[in-house]
C-alpha cells in the first residue's frame, strides 16, 4: 500500500500500450502485404489484455483486504485475426490468381488509426497517474518541514 | 491509541487518510491501467461515505477513556476498513477525475499535517520560555 505499488500498475499499463501501439503499427505497416511465410497475405494481429495482480517483492508484508483487488495490466496474447481477406480484381498484380483476384490482409486502415488514438490516450492516462504517484510522493516527503 | 498521546487524534486521523489517499491512489491506477481490459470492471474505494456518516456522529468528539464507558465511534475505523467494490466498466473521465482529486486531498491533507506538527512544534520550543 504505497505509491511504488501504484507506480507499478501504472508502468503496467504503460508497457502494455505499448505493446499496443507496436501490434497496431505492424498492421498499418503491412496493410498491403500480400506475401508471408506462410504463403497468405499478411494475418492482421490482436492483442489481449488481462487484469493481473501486481507482482510485488514484498507482497508479505503488503497482504491485506485489498489483495486482489488492484490489479496491474498485462497483454497475454497475440492473436491473429480470423476475418476474411480482402480481395480485389488485379490481374497484373504478380500474386492474383487464375482468376486475376488480389488476396489483401484483413486490415482496415481507419479501424487500425482508431485504435492506435485509444492507445495513445490509454497511455496518456497512465502517464497522468504515474505523474501523479510521483507527485504525491514527493509531497509525502513534505510532512513535517 | 491512548488518549495521553501528544500527539493527538487528528494526527492519527491525517496518517489514515493519507494513506487511504496512496491506497485510493492505487485504485485509480490499476482502473487506468485496465481501461482496455475487457470484461475488466472498474473498482472504486469507499470509505468517504463511512468517514462522513461516523463523523456527523459526533464519533471525534467522544473518546473512551474507562471501559465502562458507553462505546465510542471512531472515525479512524472508518477510515481503516475501506471497501473496493466493482462499479462497471472503466470510464476515463470519471477515473481521470478522482485522481485529481484525490491527488489534491492528498496534498492539502499533507501541508495540514505539517500545520499541525509545527504547531506542536512551536509548543515544544516556545513552552518553556
Amino acid at each position: 500500500m504505497d505509491f511504488k505499488t501504484a507506480m507499478r500498475i501504472s508502468g503496467s499499463g504503460l508497457s502494455a500500450d505499448r505493446a499496443w501501439v507496436g501490434v497496431t503499427s505492424a498492421n498499418l505497416a503491412n496493410a498491403k502485404t500480400t506475401r508471408t511465410e506462410s504463403g497468405e497475405p499478411y494475418r492482421r494481429r490482436t492483442l489481449i489484455y488481462e487484469a493481473v495482480p501486481v507482482a510485488d517483492p514484498f507482497g508479505a508484508e503488503l497482504a491485506s483486504a485489498m489483495d486482489g483487488e488492484v490489479q496491474g495490466v498485462k497483454v497475454v496474447e497475440v492473436l491473429p485475426d480470423q476475418r476474411q481477406f480482402q480481395e480485389a480484381y488485379d490481374p497484373s498484380h504478380p500474386d492474383a490468381d487464375d482468376n486475376g483476384i488480389v488476396r489483401f490482409p484483413n486490415i482496415n486502415t481507419a479501424e487500425e488509426m482508431a485504435n492506435l488514438v485509444s492507445a495513445s490516450r490509454s497511455y496518456q492516462a497512465n502517464v497522468a497517474a504515474l505523474d501523479t504517484a510521483k507527485r504525491l510522493a514527493l509531497k509525502a516527503m513534505e510532512i513535517g518541514k | 491509541m491512548t488518549v495521553t498521546n501528544p500527539i493527538d487524534r487528528t494526527v492519527q486521523l491525517m496518517r489514515d487518510r493519507l494513506s487511504l489517499g496512496s491506497l485510493n491512489h492505487e485504485v485509480i491506477a490499476g482502473n487506468l491501467a485496465n481501461m482496455d481490459t475487457p470484461g475488466y470492471q472498474a473498482r472504486k474505494l469507499t470509505f468517504e461515505e463511512s468517514l462522513r456518516d461516523v463523523m456527523e456522529n459526533g464519533g471525534l468528539q467522544m473518546v473512551g477513556t474507562n471501559g465502562r464507558h458507553i462505546n465510542p465511534t471512531d472515525a479512524g475505523e472508518a477510515m481503516r476498513a475501506p471497501e473496493v467494490s466493482a462499479s462497471g466498466p472503466v470510464d476515463l473521465d470519471t477515473e481521470m477525475t478522482r485522481l485529481a482529486q484525490n491527488s489534491v486531498e492528498y496534498m492539502y491533507m499533507v501541508t495540514l499535517l505539517g500545520k499541525k506538527l509545527s504547531l506542536l512544534r512551536t509548543v515544544i520550543d516556545e513552552g518553556g520560555k
